[in-house]
């Protein structure tokens, strides 16, 4: 399959996430896919830094792997900012203004992990969060560039599955 | 294909259809092999072997029912799975793409619940108005059109993978009893499908057709016959009668928007156990107002899944559970019925790899699934093996299908609810699965486990129940329903309890089996 036809059903099921595989995280964004549609007619460029660099911190504190590079979750993030602009703009304003209240700083400049895991947590069922972390989702597990991170090897009809290749090879269990 | 049928809406010799998957396709190609005439309505599009592709999310987006549903009841979907109560298929060759090719027969006492555990509170359970004796021989013709592997057809199992070597040593470790699934996946070529190369997303389709799917089997054999013609893209809307309550057709909406009716001599209702009464109850008329065929009131009623969960351990070294066949063995010491573990009726742990896209989804499903603990679970995939538990669910009136009052689909129909709370036998065993594989997995070296909720359900049973009293159900022995004698139901949802496997086995057998009984009254006239 090629990358193309994999980014294209990711989108499609982003679109229609309303249908729910990923439960909640997935099912509560049913209420503004309506306006997805709408919302990319009206993309304005360039992204702000600050949404951009917030994105980032909050995206390594939802799923944090040293293995990914940097560009990897940046890439989700933005993508995510440019086709729910304002959804995303109004998010990342609302997480700064809980984060000043609570811990009187931004986001980005709170550098204890702890507290930013704990505000999160308090905005993990939010529309704004679970798009983020939908995204994310997707863009990291469901992304064939990655998978050899994780020991995982997608497709593997066009190499003839596993018949030859290393179906049995567990060898550190005796008998 | 030379000689494909194409039927008049007014012929009303034919039989329909509805649903073209283990239960209808079979069906379809049984009656066509005896020369009897359908048309198969299919809601979902005709697919080909190569829109079969080796992605989870890409094949769930396009497989799946994805029309409106509700979860409601106390099970967790309502809050985690809230419009994706199952997950089944929506193409020509229905859920029997999507299977996993698991091919256990009912055991005897399963067809006698009640009989074997008396009453049981809260739970609406009662015998088979079959015995498995007479399901028996149905069962070895089921089996050797599926080309189920191992004793059943005398063809070797599926070879050995390393998710399968854990689990095997495992068990002997632990005692437990250890069994290679038979699988309706061929081991040697068969029936004009290759035998299986071990290329696992089994779930997904099988892209070179070594699985028993209708899609790529009974359907085009059925069409070969040229009495059969496949309709896909058509939504049944309504089944409607005449005024002695005979069905007389079958009124759908075409791919293109166009209501037709199909006439027929004999409806034969395979939608899944969510469809198929949901369907019932949206024919209800001036003669039957609370829905076709339900004058027991059961329609709809006694919606089962299995008792489920999944178990994911993480082991010091690599497993590679993704390699291979998605469920290729079983462990087996729990199914039988044995209350004194403090639940009745019994469950199968059932080995099954899931890929790093939806591991990272149903690990922890709900709105906390994510941080540093979601992500280093992640990082140990390579390490991973797992099972899936199936586990006989009770029957439960008030687990059931309804309209939904004022939500209306794409086609105007009351969008349905599927309610569902878990009866305490339920908790109780999923508890003990939970346990058994803490064992199994510590035996051989397990760091960390994690249980899994119930995913959305695949196995959907029970919402027209068979029964010998009209009273008690709304089918008999045969899948004719009792109040509308030229009415079948030929999928899972008559079943009358759920049993410890994987239902499509029973389906297809079942099928077969009313397949021969309408033949039988066609000939002699009384339908």
């Amino acid at each position: 399959m090629s990358n193309n036809d994999h980014s294209t059903s990711r989108r499609k099921f982003l679109k229609n996430t309303g249908i729910g595989v990923a439960g909640t995280i997935v099912a509560s964004t049913l209420s503004v896919t309506g306006s997805v549609a709408e919302e990319a007619k009206n993309i304005s460029l360039p992204d702000s830094p600050h949404v951009s660099k917030t994105l980032l911190k909050m995206a390594k504190d939802i799923y944090p792997h040293e293995m990914i590079q940097n560009k990897y979750y940046q890439k989700i993030v933005d993508d995510l900012a440019k086709q729910q602009k304002r959804l995303i703009d109004e998010g990342v304003a609302m997480l700064d203004e809980q984060s000043i209240a609570k811990l009187g700083s931004p986001f980005l400049q709170v550098n204890y992990e702890p507290d930013r895991v704990r505000l999160l947590r308090s905005i993990e069922e939010t529309t704004f969060f679970i798009k983020v972390r939908t995204a994310l989702m997707f863009g990291l597990y469901d992304n064939p560039e990655l998978f050899p991170l994780f020991g995982y090897q997608g497709s593997s009809v066009e190499k003839g599955g596993y018949l030859n290749r290393g179906l049995n090879d567990l060898d550190w269990l005796s008998e | 294909m030379t000689n494909i049928a194409k039927f008049a809406l007014d012929d009303d010799s034919l039989v329909v259809i509805i649903g073209s998957g283990a239960g209808g396709g079979t069906v379809a190609n049984e009656l066509a092999q005896k020369g009897i005439s359908s048309v198969v309505l299919e809601a979902g599009k005709r697919f080909t072997l190569e829109d079969l592709k080796n992605n989870e999310w890409e094949m769930f987006m396009k497989l799946s029912w994805l029309d409106k549903r509700i979860s409601a009841g106390g099970w967790h979907h309502s809050k985690n799975h809230t419009n994706l109560p199952a997950w089944i298929v929506k193409g020509v060759g229905g859920s029997s793409i999507h299977w996993a090719g698991v091919s256990l027969r009912f055991k005897p006492h399963e067809f006698k619940m009640k009989s074997t555990n008396g009453n049981i509170e809260g739970a609406n359970v009662a015998d088979w108005p079959v015995t498995y004796e007479e399901v028996a021989p149905y069962y070895v013709k089921a089996e050797h059109k599926m080309g189920v592997t191992g004793k059943a057809t005398d063809t070797p199992d599926l070879p050995e993978s390393s998710h399968t070597k854990l689990h095997r040593i495992a068990a002997e470790r632990t005692g437990m009893t250890f069994t290679n699934a038979p699988m309706a996946i061929n081991s040697v070529p068969n029936d004009g499908r290759p035998a299986c190369q071990q290329i696992g997303f089994c779930m997904q389709g099988c892209r070179i057709g070594a699985k028993w799917s209708t899609m790529y089997t009974e359907i085009p054999k059925a069409e070969a016959t040229g009495l059969c013609e496949i309709r896909p893209n058509c939504m049944v809307l309504k089944i409607e009668h005449d005024k002695s309550g005979k069905a007389t057709g079958v009124l759908y909406v075409d791919k293109d928007g166009n209501k037709k009716l199909q006439k027929a001599r004999i409806v034969c209702v395979a939608a899944n156990s969510i469809e198929s009464p949901r369907l019932l109850l949206n024919s209800a008329s001036e003669m039957f107002p609370d829905g076709l065929a339900n004058s027991s009131g059961q329609v709809g009623r006694n919606y089962m899944g299995h008792v489920t969960g999944g178990v994911y351990g993480v082991f010091p070294e690599p497993v590679n559970m993704h390699r291979g066949t998605s469920v290729p063995s079983l462990i087996t010491s729990e199914q039988a019925n044995n209350p004194e573990r403090g639940f009745v009726a019994g469950y199968t742990l059932e080995v099954l790899s899931l890929g790093l896209g939806f591991l990272s989804a149903f690990l922890k499903p709900g709105t906390s699934g994510w941080g540093r603990e979601t992500a280093e679970a992640l990082e140990n995939y390579q390490n991973m093996a797992g099972v899936w538990i199936c586990g006989e669910d009770l029957p439960v009136a008030t687990n059931r299908i309804t309209l939904h009052p004022t939500e209306k689909d794409q086609h105007g129909l009351p969008v349905p609810v599927i309610t569902k709370t878990d009866h305490n036998n339920d908790v109780v065993m999923r508890n003990h699965a939970y346990s058994q594989m803490a064992k199994l997995y510590k035996s051989v070296g397990a760091t960390k486990m994690h249980n899994l909720p119930a995913y959305p359900s695949s196995h959907n049973m029970g919402t027209n129940r068979m029964s010998e009293h009209p009273s008690d159900g709304v089918v008999n022995k045969w899948g004719q329903a009792h109040d509308v004698p030229n009415l079948f139901i030929s999928d899972g949802s008559q079943f009358v309890t759920s049993a410890a496997v994987n239902p499509t086995l029973t389906i297809v057998a079942l099928a077969i089996r009313q397949a021969d009984h309408i033949a039988g009254l066609m000939k002699s006239g009384q339908v």
